[in-house]
């Protein structure tokens, strides 16, 4: 039977699923460095023992009801490519296997993230779990689009 | 498919010693028409030559080889007086020199060679008078090949090299190597050995010869005689670590009476002027310089990095230490720490400066492509120049290394195009009719100076003036305004001018704002002097390295930024009351000059700026003559800091060059004060046009 692995964490109210491969690892909040002339949703960076990373705000970057970092808030390590990014999240419950079987295609409504950033839905016991699709979410071209959307982003002068 | 295997392992050897051999070829070639009798140039270029051809015969690529050979025959004429140096000689080697790097790049991309020789050996084929033969090395060989033993059979110059050892303590050994009988690659063992005994001294002799050896003709043995400082055994066992040899034989050799009173003979009746022993003892000297350890770049980067995060710990310890004299009464505690931090302190202060040696590379890796660049150039263009290059041996980063050839190469080419004049103007003008440019590098302080001077005919403040009003980039009367110095500024202006425009007046500017910004890449600066009619001189000012920097603390809306310090002209606190405005710009008049000043919180668009206290903390910043005071929160000090990038996500973001991480861990944002300036100075453009 094929499996997934899935680190599961919390967004808004809803649970999400991340492939545990491209995740690197999870830690706790810490303070962040802004940087200007990001996008709002880029909070800045982290010294990540000697590595500097950028940290962006899962909540804001897809446009959810902002709150404040809590006790179990977390920024979790993931890489993509060359790309490696923390995303900070509400919380991380677990890391689930999925058989494959039990995941469906994304329905055209769900939570409030743009179905574009999803891989499907898994059902895993009686709840839902969405699968995040990380690529997609840290795509160098969504970023410039968002960049340019935002207007922070001044071409030289 | 082992010889495969091994062939891969020579092709590397076979390619760092053949980009060596091309190297003294393109140097000694071009010194060659300089200096056309020189016997010890000519044997150093037919060496050169006959070294190439040895090894791509072994390694079987015969178009080098048969390139190589022709090549070798004229040098050979040459050094018998058969033919003398002329300049169409030199083009011809030339011609062959630039095929051969063409043949060598082939084999490095794709193993084999494609490029067609035929009508440059042809060429060099029809330089050769009816003379034939093969005279050459072999001769003085035959000569001596008469008695027992038949390498102990010196000549005079051997002698020489065997009791000039004696005398500074090295030994000279005897040593007949064996190969195994099913060897299948005698040449590239022999060779092996060879270079392996090179690491520990000098093969001054072998039998059969060096040539022979590496076209394999030879049975199982050959001889040698190796003068070193290593004992038998150690000797033994370097040679014993090549596969497949047999047997080691290894004997002492000392000069017997007889050979000493023929020395005394040989050296009375040596020719004047040169000096063998000398000659042999400077390419020992040359051959020690280049035994250097190839490291892989990237990790020497990963090393500096590591070193990099032991600043940083450093400077942590340091501030725990502080924090816990002022809680703790522990004292000894206190002192056991603070000795460790010292330590570490002057641990990672030595560490540092190793690796940073580690990644320094002789500029000569630059300078070495330019005579005869500068020569190609001089001779299309008409122009007569002797070129002096001093400073070879200054030693840069490689990150410098990279990116100061292309700045150095339009420099160059402006001196020989622009500055130097015609050897009819040059006559006319009164002075030889031979140009002079000359290129030094050196240390002075923290910073290493490049300068690239000529007597050509110079530029004129005055012509550049009408040039930028011409061009439409200023208007009269701004233009009128520059004095001297700033006029001079001019050929940075982008659009400046194009080398057609230009040719025929006193002004230089090939792509000059592409020389001087390729510099600031690099935090470097460049200055002009000039004398009209005299000549030019540019003078480039390059930090030593780009990995760890002073660099300036500040904060600005409550975040910690720093500046790089080479970048800092001053720091001074402005009263508000003070400050002018000139069309929305705010300025300050510092010592005469008036000091546009940008509030750094703004220019970055952080947030709006606080409310002005009645001082302003300014970083006055500059690079070349830009100056621009950003008005700060407040100073927090000097530190050292190592750049990192904001990573691949982030990416470049206009006004940031990097971060760092401080001593409590948290990160710093590493301002581009380049990128700054120019934004502060289109503002302040902008706001004056308004």
């Amino acid at each position: 039977m094929v499996e997934e692995q899935l680190v599961v964490l919390q967004l808004a109210g809803e649970t999400y699923g991340i492939d545990i491969s491209c995740v690197q690892e999870i830690i706790r909040m810490q303070p962040v460095t802004r940087v200007p002339r990001t996008p709002q949703f880029v909070e800045g960076v982290i010294n990540l023992r000697g590595r500097i990373i950028p940290v962006i705000d899962l909540r804001k970057r897809f446009g959810l009801p902002l709150a404040e970092a809590t006790g179990s808030s977390r920024i979790m390590v993931v890489e993509v490519g060359a790309v490696v990014v923390g995303l900070i999240v509400d919380s991380v419950s677990e890391v689930l296997r999925l058989p494959q079987e039990n995941i469906e295609p994304t329905p055209p409504i769900v939570s409030g993230v743009d179905t574009a950033y999803l891989r499907g839905v898994g059902k895993w016991n009686d709840r839902l779990v969405i699968l995040l699709d990380v690529a997609k979410v840290l795509r160098e071209s969504e970023y410039r689009e968002l960049m340019a959307e935002q207007g922070s982003f001044e071409k030289a002068v | 498919m082992t010889a495969d295997m091994d062939m891969s392992q020579y092709m590397s050897i076979f390619l760092d010693e053949a980009e060596e051999q091309l190297q003294i070829l393109d140097e000694s070639l071009v010194k060659l028409e300089d200096r056309r009798e020189d016997p010890e140039l000519i044997n150093k270029i037919f060496r050169a030559a006959h070294t190439l051809k040895g090894s791509s015969a072994s390694m079987d690529f015969k178009q080098t080889a048969t390139l190589t050979h022709a090549m070798e025959n004229v040098l050979d004429l040459v050094r018998q007086q058969a033919l003398t140096v002329t300049t169409e000689l030199v083009d011809v080697l030339l011609e062959a020199l630039d095929l051969l790097r063409q043949l060598i790049a082939e084999v490095a991309d794709s193993g084999s060679e494609s490029a067609d020789i035929s009508a440059t050996v042809a060429r060099l084929q029809r330089i050769q008078p009816a003379a034939g033969g093969e005279a050459g090395p072999q001769a003085a060989d035959k000569a001596a090949a008469a008695a027992t033993s038949p390498i102990l059979q010196l000549n005079d110059i051997e002698e020489n090299l065997v009791r000039a050892a004696e005398i500074k303590g090295y030994r000279v050994w005897h040593i007949r190597v064996e190969l195994e009988k099913d060897c299948l690659m005698k040449g590239p063992r022999a060779y092996i050995v060879f270079k392996s005994l090179e690491e520990v001294g000098e093969v001054i002799k072998t039998v059969p010869g060096v040539e022979d050896i590496e076209a394999e003709k030879f049975e199982l043995s050959f001889e040698l005689l190796l003068v070193s400082r290593e004992d038998a055994d150690h000797v033994g066992n370097i040679i014993k670590s090549t596969s497949e040899i047999a047997s080691v034989q290894i004997a002492p050799v000392t000069l017997d009476q007889e050979a000493e009173s023929r020395l005394g003979a040989a050296s009375l009746q040596a020719q004047p002027g040169a000096s063998p022993g000398a000659s042999a003892e400077s390419d020992e000297a040359a051959k020690r310089l280049n035994q250097t350890v190839r490291v892989d770049v990237r990790r020497l980067d990963v090393l500096l990095n590591l070193v990099g995060e032991l600043v940083i710990d450093r400077t942590r310890l340091a501030e725990a230490e502080n924090g816990l004299r002022a809680n703790a009464n522990a004292q000894d505690l206190l002192d056991a720490l603070e000795e460790i931090s010292t330590h570490i302190g002057r641990v990672t202060s030595d560490l540092q400066e190793e690796i940073m040696r580690a990644r320094m590379f002789p500029i000569d890796q630059v300078f070495n492509r330019f005579p005869r660049m500068v020569r190609d150039l001089a001779h299309k263009a008409g122009k007569e120049v002797n070129f002096v290059i001093e400073g070879r041996e200054t030693e840069l980063d490689r990150t410098v290394i990279e990116e100061i050839g292309d700045p150095l190469i339009h420099l160059l080419r402006n001196a020989i195009d622009h500055g130097i004049e015609t050897p009819e103007e040059r006559a006319r003008a009164g002075k030889p009719a031979r140009g002079t440019i000359e290129l030094k590098a050196f240390h002075q302080e923290n910073q290493i100076v490049i300068t690239i001077a000529d007597d050509g005919r110079g530029m004129e403040a005055q012509l550049l003036r009408q040039k930028v009003v011409e061009k439409g980039l200023l208007s009269a009367e701004a233009a009128g305004r520059l004095d001297d110095r700033e006029a001079l500024n001019l050929i940075f202006m982008p659009g400046f001018s194009t080398s057609a425009a230009v040719s025929d007046v006193s002004g230089r500017g090939v792509g000059m704002d592409i020389v001087r910004s390729h510099l600031e890449r690099i935090n470097g600066l460049i200055e002009t002097h000039t004398t009209p009619g005299r000549g030019a001189k540019f003078t480039i000012k390059l930090p030593l390295t780009l990995a760890i920097n002073r660099s300036l603390l500040v904060t600005v809306a409550g975040r910690i930024m720093a500046f790089p310090l080479s970048n800092v002209v001053e720091i001074v606190q402005v009263e508000t009351g003070t400050v002018q405005r000139i069309h929305q710009q705010d300025a300050v008049l510092l010592r005469g000059q008036i000091l546009p000043l940008v509030e750094l919180a703004e220019v970055l668009r952080i947030d709006s700026p606080p409310e002005r206290k009645k001082t302003l903390p300014v970083v006055v910043a500059g690079i070349s003559e830009k100056r621009v005071g950003f008005i700060v929160d407040d100073f927090i000090g000097e530190q050292e800091i190592v750049i990192k990038s904001l990573g691949d996500y982030i990416g470049q973001i206009h006004g940031l060059a990097g971060a760092t991480i401080m001593g409590n861990g948290q990160v710093a944002l590493i301002l581009d004060v380049r990128s700054l300036l120019d934004q502060a100075e289109a503002k302040a453009r902008r706001e004056l046009a308004s």
